[in-house]
């Protein structure tokens, strides 16, 4: 067992997508609530953890007051749905991780997707203030 | 199953704790009421509610840019039963943020059915706030 410590997860830089990789921080403070209050949140965060390790898309400007912050998706193969239970993540669905201007995990889960775009959020260009970034994988 | 990531760093019993919390980090609340995978309903720019990925019910939700809601209307009525402090937030009620966030978009009926969701579970909770929050 150790001192819990900040964990970062290594991504594509938002501000750089063609540069050196980037270092997203999940805090310590939050994964310690997760994991004592919220356990299967916990145990997505390793859903976290793919989606930044293999994004697919990238949106700047995720809130309407604050500036800055941004949301990474993806689509992990699998995820808890409930404690002990892993299931295959669901068709028609992305997780989406969203992250602040101090490049701080702040919330994630999954949301419908586009139908237009599969690998984007439903009503992405309604939402954010646009997409930065795409896999081209 | 692969060894979770932080399983170093964490320790001690599990308990799943139905209660609002502040997030300094994404300045919002969030409220769970069930230890489910989310699925998150975007109702709009300030309230997102969560749906039980088994279900699709609703099982809580988040309260966006708690800060910026709470400067436009104000700490009377939001910053209840006296537990402001100076200018420091203490605690802010759930149910009145939630009804201020209302007033501020357009009536249409999917957010009046989103905030019915959302006021539903919520009971006049107040949601202590880090004293780092300055109005």
């Amino acid at each position: 067992m150790r001192t819990p410590s900040n964990y970062v997860c290594e991504t594509v830089d938002p501000e750089n997508p063609g540069g050196p990789k980037t270092g997203i921080v999940i805090l310590a403070d939050y994964y310690t609530r997760l994991y004592k209050y919220f356990p299967v949140q916990y145990e997505n965060l390793r859903a976290v953890r793919w989606v930044l390790t293999y994004p697919e898309r990238i949106f700047w400007g995720v809130r309407v007051y604050s500036e800055g912050g941004w949301c990474y998706v993806g689509r992990p193969d699998e995820w808890h749905v409930k404690q002990s239970v892993i299931a295959p993540f669901p068709k028609h669905f992305v997780f989406a991780v969203y992250v602040n201007p101090r490049r701080e995990l702040f919330e994630y889960g999954a949301e419908k997707a586009d139908p237009d775009d599969p690998l984007s959020p439903v009503d992405w260009q309604g939402r954010y203030g646009g997409l930065i970034w795409k896999s081209t994988s | 199953m692969e060894k979770h990531f932080l399983s170093d760093f964490v320790h001690g019993e599990q308990t799943f704790r139905a209660e609002p919390w502040y997030n300094p980090q994404g300045d919002c609340i969030v409220y769970q009421t069930a230890d489910e995978a989310i699925i998150r309903d975007r109702i709009d720019e300030t309230l997102t509610i969560y749906r039980s990925a088994i279900d699709e019910r609703p099982i809580g939700f988040q309260i966006k840019d708690v800060i910026a809601i709470i400067k436009k209307f104000g700490l009377y009525g939001l910053v209840v039963q006296s537990q402001a402090r100076g200018d420091t937030i203490k605690s802010v009620c759930l149910s009145a943020l939630l009804l201020a966030a209302y007033e501020d978009g357009p009536k249409n009926i999917k957010r009046r059915l989103g905030y019915a969701d959302a006021l539903t579970p919520a009971p006049s909770w107040c949601v202590p706030m880090p004293s780092l929050c300055e109005s």
